[in-house]
């Protein structure tokens, strides 16, 4: 990634009102940028998550998430630290996704590897100790609807709904790290809970 | 219900609570009202159960090639061998263009469509990249209108 869009996603950070605090956590972040293994350890499986159930492609995801921890990586001494690690990596991460989809080779490979995500498999995945035996299934069943209606979303408002309520980062955080108005933000939330709530009957 | 509030709160006060703007009034309400505070953990607990399951499945799915990967592969090649595997490629490649008969025609530098078929079988593929290209993003311009690639080849 140029450092230019390393510093912008820097600037998206949301500050904090103290400029110690945000000088001591940049010494703290930088410290945990020093070791690529310890990122991909600590954020891998994020990363992965959010860009597969973004853009629901799992390959893709594998792609973009060493790329975002080898260019977070490379552009350390970018980082401000004004910000969680977790936050700008996200940034980075949704940069690289807009690359690859931009590229006309990814969409060569897109029609060559068709790979997608099992939905009844990853409904499987509820730890059977959150909830009782008696409401596995229908958990899994309100998780795979919910997956599906994320699957019907435009691929804005996917992103940001997942931005929001898989990655809680504020509709500040959604709106500086994707150039869009805070406005555009909400509506996109909105829109994305609307369609939820007619698809799953949840009475919110 | 409860005997403080005579109305729930509407889908976009609760759109508005989980959002993070929800209004003083609304998150009264909340606090009063265990009807409305039940539907909101309802999405937060599906909500939950996502972002469980998504995780789980993405670490399972990257533990998978991990786990091949650490195996003893059968065969290691070694540099040389796999520069000699190359130059065989590329020599089984090239011959058939280099031996191809050429009747009496004037010699002509190599071109993709000398190797992909009659004017039709090129059109018909062009147009399944245009469809594919148009199905897996509708809103985005076609590439292939981009680059003219439809055009019929200009002869010489």
């Amino acid at each position: 990634m140029a450092a230019s869009t390393i510093d912008a996603l820097a600037m998206a950070c949301t500050p904090l009102p103290a400029v110690e605090s945000a000088l001591s956590g940049r010494r703290a972040a930088i410290s945990e940028l020093d070791d690529i293994d310890a990122l991909e350890k600590k954020h891998g499986a994020r990363l992965r998550r959010f860009v597969t159930y973004s853009t629901g492609d799992p390959d893709l995801a594998e792609t973009v998430a060493q790329d975002t921890l080898l260019r977070a990586y490379k552009g350390r001494e970018n980082f401000r630290g004004d910000c969680s690690v977790s936050t700008w990596l996200t940034g980075i991460a949704i940069n690289i996704t807009r690359e690859h989809l931009r590229s006309v080779r990814f969409k060569f490979w897109r029609q060559v590897r068709t790979t997608a995500v099992d939905v009844d498999e990853m409904a499987s995945f509820i730890p059977s100790d959150a909830v009782s035996p008696e409401r596995q299934l229908l958990a899994k069943e309100r998780v795979k609807n919910l997956y599906k209606t994320l699957e019907e979303l435009s691929p804005n408002q996917r992103t940001i709904f997942l931005m929001k309520f898989s990655e809680e980062l504020s509709v500040d955080e959604i709106s500086k790290i994707l150039g869009m108005g805070a406005n555009t933000v909400r509506t996109h939330l909105h829109r994305a809970l609307k369609a939820i709530r007619a698809r799953l009957g949840v009475e919110i | 219900m409860t005997p403080h509030s005579t109305t729930h709160l509407s889908a976009e006060a609760f759109d508005d609570i989980l959002i993070g703007m929800g209004s003083r009034e609304a998150e009264d309400h909340l606090a009063e009202c265990a009807t409305c505070r039940n539907k909101l953990d309802a999405f937060r607990e599906d909500m939950s159960l996502f972002n469980e399951a998504s995780l789980g499945w993405t670490r399972a799915k990257m533990a998978q090639p991990r786990a091949v990967s650490r195996r003893q592969p059968f065969f290691v090649p070694s540099p040389v061998l796999g520069l000699g595997a190359l130059a065989m490629l590329l020599i089984m490649l090239g011959l058939p263009t280099v031996h191809r008969p050429n009747a009496g025609g004037m010699p002509h530098a190599p071109t993709v469509s000398d190797s992909s078929g009659s004017a039709e079988q090129i059109a018909a593929d062009n147009q399944l990249m245009k469809d594919v290209d148009a199905a897996i993003n509708p809103d985005e311009a076609s590439v292939v209108d981009q680059y003219h690639l439809m055009e019929s080849p200009k002869s010489h």
